[in-house]
């Protein structure tokens, strides 16, 4: 048998590059993490699937359009929005609410959260937000982290490796996983937001709803391509055997039934003809609405890691941070680091946490897992999202067209 | 006209974090839901429910055929 760097059931060979518009301008090499274009300058390229990610990074800097996805799912999600047996839940990324307003004429970077809401609510979507699910991961997450530091503090056997990954980002996790399996150990162990979410709206949701869940349909909106083939990994169907334990006998579903990007989303409130920008505000229709700020800065390089230490510090000490605004690991510079000293209270000592935030992988992640690798690592929590600046700009994001994105680098 | 990526990531970063210091609550463990979804449902992170639901495991995708 061949080797893959694919599961059974996945989705393969998400971007692609039409051969016919292709000029052979190698800007698309310069933003692939992982060099997986392949072709002479000048002649059409072509994506090597195994190395691809399906981070779509190539995809919206193609200065001449040339880049395309291989799977929508706008026409099932059509169908199951028309069907009155099916209650459709719109699962919405923290970097959507602030760029999805572009394609309605809005400025750059408006934040629309209450319009979003509303125009997904006419369109006959249950709004539950992708915060709320952060909020979740850093419950999980932000425990799984303090559990191996006291673990390895006390020189536990068995303690969790540290430095611990973030795992929220797809691209990065099926980076590692094809790249330096040894150091999966590092990976926290929390599901992504989106498969939080989704497990959760067939769990307790069906609860919340007062629905089977075989009859909730999940639609994850996204910033990002990468989620598509997240969804379609064969192991998210935790929900389904939740349910099946539980005593129910539906055919086997996954927690996250359909993924659409930020852009398919805009596509489909305009098929629907719903104007996103006149679109009164509305609240939500249920607990899944509600999250925190710590919640949606998920969506910026940065974000876990400020959200991951305000939790921790209250957990750690049992006060919350003095000063929320976290300002060393915001901005755009490559690599940042930040170190906080604190008196944790359950092991009775002053324990200095330091930790590392990468983003725009490809130019930056090689130095840090050499390190870890080595063992000599100076950090114990490491955020890693593949897109330069986060999810703000991942794959799935409105294209800045007019070769207007492509051109100046991250600084 | 040129070196524009860098401006839209900074606006749309920028709306997120104005979203986070509007928040009414700013910390994840204090969201009232969050307080609800472990209350009646999912028990406390890191518990039994939480690991059948909410972790998972990973693939050494060198070793798949």
């Amino acid at each position: 048998m061949t080797a893959t760097t694919y599961q059974p059931g996945e989705i393969q060979g998400l971007i692609e590059i039409d051969a016919s518009k292709c000029k052979g301008c190698d800007a698309c090499k310069k933003f692939c993490p992982t060099q997986a274009i392949v072709g002479a300058s000048g002649a059409a390229h072509a994506i090597d699937k195994d190395r691809c990610l399906s981070c779509g990074q190539c995809m919206i800097n193609c200065p001449f359009g040339a880049i395309k996805e291989t799977h929508s799912a706008l026409d099932r999600v059509i169908r199951k929005l028309a069907d009155k047996d099916t209650t459709v839940v719109g699962i919405i990324a923290p970097a959507v609410r602030v760029a999805i307003g572009e394609e309605f004429g809005l400025g750059t970077g408006e934040l629309v959260t209450g319009k979003l809401y509303g125009a997904m609510n006419k369109a006959g979507f249950k709004i539950f937000d992708c915060n709320f699910a952060a909020d979740l991961t850093i419950m999980e997450e932000g425990s799984e982290f303090i559990h191996r530091l006291h673990a390895t503090v006390k020189g536990e056997e068995h303690a969790g490796a540290l430095p611990q990954f973030t795992s929220c980002c797809p691209a990065w996790v099926r980076y590692l996983e094809g790249n330096f399996p040894s150091l999966l150990p590092h990976l926290s162990t929390a599901k992504s937001p989106q498969q939080m979410a989704g497990a959760v709206a067939k769990t307790y949701g069906a609860k919340v709803y007062d629905m089977e869940p075989e009859k909730i349909f999940t639609i994850a909106v996204m910033p990002c391509t990468a989620k598509k083939v997240e969804a379609s990994r064969p192991e998210f169907n935790s929900a389904w055997h939740y349910n099946h334990e539980h005593g129910a006998h539906a055919a086997e579903y996954p927690d996250v039934d359909a993924v659409l990007t930020t852009r398919e989303m805009a596509q489909l409130l305009k098929l629907l003809k719903i104007d996103l920008a006149t679109t009164p505000a509305y609240e939500g229709d249920s607990l899944f609405a509600q999250y925190t700020g710590a919640g949606t800065i998920f969506g910026t390089t940065g974000g876990v890691m400020e959200a991951a230490l305000r939790t921790a510090h209250k957990v750690l000490t049992d006060t919350e941070m003095a000063k929320l605004d976290l300002e060393p690991v915001r901005g755009l510079e490559g690599v940042k680091e930040a170190e906080i000293t604190l008196f944790d209270k359950q092991l009775g000592q002053e324990v200095t946490v330091k930790v590392a935030v990468v983003h725009d992988m490809g130019n930056n992640i090689e130095s840090i897992l050499r390190d870890v690798a080595a063992g000599t690592s100076p950090y114990h929590f490491i955020e890693v999202m593949n897109c330069a600046g986060g999810c703000v700009n991942g794959g799935g994001q409105p294209i800045q067209g007019g070769g207007s994105s492509w051109i100046g680098n991250i600084g | 006209k040129l070196a524009r990526r860098n401006d839209y990531i900074k606006a749309r970063s920028a709306g997120l974090y104005r979203d986070d210091a509007i928040a009414k609550v700013r910390v994840s463990h204090r969201n009232p839901a969050i307080e609800k979804y472990y209350s009646e449902f999912g028990g406390e992170p890191l518990g039994h429910l939480s690991h059948e639901l909410l972790h998972t495991h990973f693939v050494d995708r060198t070793k798949l055929s």
